[in-house]
């Protein structure tokens, strides 16, 4: 077990320690932007695998709704805070790209409007779990947040169809990117799923530990009050 | 020297690019440090709970 978890944290460590060296020796220079274009290489995995937890969460929130399964819930919220400090990263990253390409740190343009908008559901998300007395409870309504910010992944994703200043799809059959570019921001994006499949591990066993150990103490509240 | 003009005449911006890395490091390295103290609290509560059955 302890075998496995070395193996979970290494493997994070080692791939982001071949993707800077790739980012920064081996990814070419952007002929337009210049250096300021590496960024993207931080900016595109940390958005996309955000998404994707998200799309999970709402995927799985479902299933709680449904099934009142505990792990299901423990795995739900430890994919959501995590993608919390993904589309966060994406965020913050994307303004400071901003910044010397648009002359502005925000604008209120669809796509960047619609991911503050996810920003502040997950936000919302992680309160309910954090303040909500009733576990039962917070679960529920925490479940509700992670199906709506779910819903509003699609809109953030096409939301570049909408008059949207910001650069369009980068992967796919609409993308422009040259091979080099394509193929430091795919191990890139590798390189982040590893880190976030190692952050939501670790998060997930905290959470786990944490309602056995509540339990046990109740059971021996009530041991002692009997 | 085309080259080396072409490259000269790129626009850096190294403070923006090296904040961006900066600040996306800190921020995972900071939510990992909070992960591990939950999980050392746990460790301890665990490691408590035990003493008290021995």
């Amino acid at each position: 077990m302890k075998k496995f978890r070395n193996i979970l944290i290494a493997t994070p460590i080692i791939l982001m320690l071949i993707n800077i060296y790739l980012i920064f020796m081996v990814a070419p220079t952007d002929v337009n932007l210049g250096h300021i274009q590496r960024i993207f290489y931080l900016h595109v995995p940390t958005a996309l695998l955000s998404f994707v937890a998200f799309f999970t969460v709402a995927g799985l929130s479902v299933s709680y709704l449904i099934n009142k399964n505990r792990a299901i819930d423990r795995l739900s919220q430890a994919l959501a805070e995590v993608g919390l400090v993904f589309v966060t990263l994406a965020l913050v990253t994307g303004s400071i790209w901003a910044k010397p390409v648009w002359g502005v740190w925000w604008t209120w343009e669809p796509r960047l409007t619609t991911t503050l908008i996810l920003w502040f559901i997950y936000v919302a998300y992680v309160m309910v779990r954090s303040y909500t007395l009733d576990s039962g409870r917070a679960s529920k309504f925490a479940a509700v947040l992670g199906i709506v910010g779910g819903i509003n992944v699609p809109i953030v994703y096409y939301s570049v169809m909408l008059r949207s200043i910001h650069p369009g799809p980068v992967i796919g059959d609409e993308s422009k990117l040259p091979n080099s570019m394509l193929l430091v921001l795919v191990f890139s994006l590798i390189a982040f799923g590893a880190v976030l499949l190692a952050l939501v591990k670790e998060r997930h066993f905290t959470l786990y530990a944490d309602h056995i150990l509540s339990d046990h103490a109740l059971k021996r509240q009530q041991k002692s009050i009997s | 020297m085309s080259i080396f003009l072409l490259q000269s005449d790129l626009p850096t911006n190294l403070g923006y690019l090296a904040a961006a890395y900066f600040v996306a490091w800190a921020a995972l390295f900071g939510y990992l440090i909070l992960i591990a103290r939950k999980r050392r609290a746990i460790e301890n509560t665990l490691e408590n709970i035990k003493n008290e059955n021995e």
